[in-house]
């Protein structure tokens, strides 16, 4: 009789995990191990839920506080513009796209969040999507922000790069820009290097013709002045998308990726590496020959990031060389960036879609990946995979997000044990930051 | 391997993708044979489904490798990418219960998952959504139903009647607005030539559209896709792109990337505008 009942039980049990182990292999690239999801705490929404937050940014201070900045709608009046088509002005007041950019805090691993603090004082359309505002700190624990506002004539795509930091008396200093030539920056990024002074990257379209664009940087001391003018350190650049970057021996060595373009509007994705601390960059090299031949605008750029051992670790989005192609890849580089592994297919489109990515790389060398995708009910959600230290066992792919609407650009960070991600989240007219935050284990 | 048929052939060009270390899906291929099974190959069309072993995808390197459909190999191939094959591989019984035991299992051990954690274990490549058939030219044209700036309900059904230029664009988009000034140029001669101009705003904020509306002077209406559905209903990847539909509502041109002068007007021509 006990016997049987064990027979009853045990054999239920063994198929049980006969077939786990079928799914999960089933699943992932073949001979791939796998891991366990990510165990994620519920939603949270930053900022106030009226204003429309969006193009959330998320980054840990020195001294461990986790910071999210994102932007919301400017309640102040938009000022006014000329040779406005009449019948649409009422649409307008209501519609103002002059944004500004709050930056909130968390000191309990983003249980709560301190009040948002606008950094920008100007009424100005801070510019949000792969385009959003970005924070670093300096070693002070002072924040640093840069984002991007339309030219002159309120053309997105001639932009400038705007700047200001924590004053020290609760509020930002006055904002300045950054780019020497107005109207023609795009795209800004800001990184604290291993010496405590700032980079400040961007893509730069004052050489318009011929028409790839260049990528600028300018270095900023500790207290914000500049250190360089603007300078450029490489062209052929795509005239969208976000950049990457990672540091190496103590910031003497830099790597960027981007998207570039060629004469043929085929894009694929490089990786430049300067060896003088970001004086000067070697010519780009190829990461991937994806082949993606478009001369439409899917703003979508790669995430690089460096573990322990020097690897470099690089996600992406191409539509390669046909529609069925398209989806996220990953590479590797175990030799400081001269040669990419073959990419992995990390997720397939399941839709039409340009789609988001971006990763980090945790202190026990695990790669952390979020992205967007299309799910079932025809909504953008985010998805999450990591990849182990050996660099071959992937998570299962793991839903993040349950968005009504479409879910947007992911941002991830993490410390020690605990990993954040937030995202943008849009429904018709409103939209919303969402944040999820997971602890990790073994 | 199934007995091949000589009147299969494999194209596989323009498929360097590369050594992979995992199974990756073909990446463009054509099919030509007379006994094709809309099931699974098509003749003389695009094949987007075919798996292929990895072996093929590093460069062919075999003197025959193997192309499978779900598993089951179907065309074999040779170093120049020829290949031969069923055109028409029978689904056999024992493969129909093998899939079906899968499927059963799979299930189970899905519902196992979802009680442990409802958000692990996607598939990598799919579910495949939104996939109903591509626009192509000479077919319908999808209909939708959404707002203009100023709260009109825009359909397709509202130009049906008149050739229709129907641009989808987002204010950040660069291409986008290096073809608005034709687009802009097209509409104001759109009454006088019997034809109408819409745009389809992806991607884009009500706030950011109607300050581009402002800024690019667009003479034409425009209609939000807060939440792209029109987008991925005509399988745009990025802006811009655009349709020209007959007044009966069928496709006759379309230009993925930015529209020339030339291209538009050939493209309105088609869909029956007079010059």
């Amino acid at each position: 009789m006990k016997a049987r009942i064990m027979r009853s039980v045990l054999t239920p049990l063994a198929l049980g995990l006969v077939l786990a182990a079928y799914h999960t292999a089933s699943n992932d690239p073949a001979g791939a191990d796998t891991l366990r999801g990510l165990n994620f705490g519920a939603e949270q929404s930053l900022g106030r839920g009226n204003k429309n937050p969006a193009a959330p940014f998320l980054r840990f201070a020195p001294d461990g506080r986790l910071f999210a900045i994102w932007t919301e709608a400017d309640d102040r009046a938009a000022p006014p513009t000329s040779g406005a088509h009449q019948h649409e002005s009422a649409m307008r007041r209501m519609a103002s796209p002059m944004r500004i950019a709050v930056l909130a805090s968390s000191s309990d691993g983003g249980k709560s969040w301190s009040p948002a603090k606008q950094v920008n004082s100007g009424i100005e359309p801070v510019q949000a999507d792969e385009n959003g505002p970005k924070v670093a700190f300096n070693k002070d624990n002072k924040a640093f922000v840069v984002w991007s506002i339309p030219g002159e004539k309120g053309d997105i795509t001639r932009a400038n790069i705007r700047f200001a930091m924590e004053d020290g008396k609760g509020g930002f200093t006055t904002a300045q820009t950054l780019n020497e030539v107005k109207d023609t920056g795009r795209f800004p990024i800001i990184e604290t290097m291993p010496d405590g002074t700032f980079l400040v990257a961007w893509i730069d379209r004052r050489i318009d013709n011929p028409q790839p664009r260049q990528l600028y940087l300018m270095r900023l001391d500790a207290q914000g002045h500049a250190l360089t003018k603007n300078y450029q350190v490489g062209e052929g650049l795509c005239e969208c998308c976000k950049l990457g970057i990672a540091f190496a021996d103590g910031g003497k060595t830099v790597y960027m990726v981007d998207r570039e373009v060629d004469d043929n509007k085929i894009r694929n994705h490089v990786l430049r590496k300067s060896t003088d601390g970001g004086k000067t960059f070697a010519a780009p090299g190829e990461i991937s020959n994806d082949g993606w031949q478009v001369s439409s605008c899917p703003h979508s750029g790669p995430s690089i990031g460096r573990d322990s051992r020097g690897q470099l670790h690089v996600s992406w989005f191409t539509q390669g060389r046909s529609e069925s192609e398209a989806g996220i890849y990953y590479s590797v580089s175990k030799d400081g960036g001269k040669t990419f592994a073959p990419r992995t297919m990390v997720q397939g489109n399941t839709a039409p879609e340009t789609l988001y990515n971006n990763l980090v790389v945790g202190d026990d060398d695990t790669v952390y990946l979020a992205w967007t995708n299309i799910d079932a009910n025809n909504r953008a959600q985010i998805y999450m995979r990591t990849l182990a230290p050996d660099g071959r066992t992937w998570s299962p792919i793991q839903q993040v997000s349950h968005a009504k609407g479409n879910a947007g650009r992911p941002t991830l960070t993490l410390l020690k044990n605990r990993l954040h991600v937030a995202w943008p989240e849009t429904d018709g007219e409103q939209s919303r930051v969402v944040l999820r935050s997971a602890a990790l284990g073994k | 391997m199934k007995t091949p048929a000589s009147n299969c052939e494999l194209q596989i060009a323009n498929c360097g993708t590369g050594i992979s270390p995992s199974p990756v899906r073909l990446c463009r291929s054509t099919v030509h044979g007379s006994r094709a099974s809309p099931r699974t190959v098509y003749a003389g069309s695009e094949v987007k489904y075919l798996t292929v072993r990895p072996e093929l995808v590093e460069g062919l390197r075999a003197d025959y490798d193997t192309v499978s459909v779900s598993g089951e190999p179907v065309l074999s191939l040779s170093k120049e990418g020829r290949g031969e094959g069923l055109c028409e591989p029978p689904i056999q019984i024992d493969r129909r219960k093998r899939l079906v035991s899968k499927l059963l299992w799979t299930c189970l051990f899905s519902v196992l998952g979802l009680i442990a954690n409802p958000e692990v274990g996607l598939p990598q490549n799919g579910p495949q959504v939104g996939q109903k058939p591509a626009p192509a030219v000479g077919a319908a044209a999808i209909n939708f139903e959404l707002k203009s700036l100023d709260g009109k309900a825009v359909s397709l059904e509202t130009f049906r009647g008149k050739p229709l230029a129907m641009n989808f664009f987002a204010s950040w988009c660069d291409p986008c607005r290096e073809e608005m000034p034709l687009l802009n140029q097209l509409a104001s001669k759109a009454n006088k030539e019997g034809y109408a101009i819409l745009g389809i705003a992806v991607e884009d904020t009500r706030a950011a559209v109607t300050q581009y509306i402002d800024e690019a002077k667009i003479g034409f209406p425009v209609a939000l896709d807060l939440n792209s559905t029109v987008k991925r209903a005509y399988r745009i990847f990025g802006p811009p792109a655009t349709f020209f539909i007959d007044g009966k509502g069928i496709i006759r041109d379309m230009v993925i990337g930015p529209v020339t002068a030339e291209r538009a007007r050939e493209g309105l021509r088609k869909a029956g505008a007079s010059r």
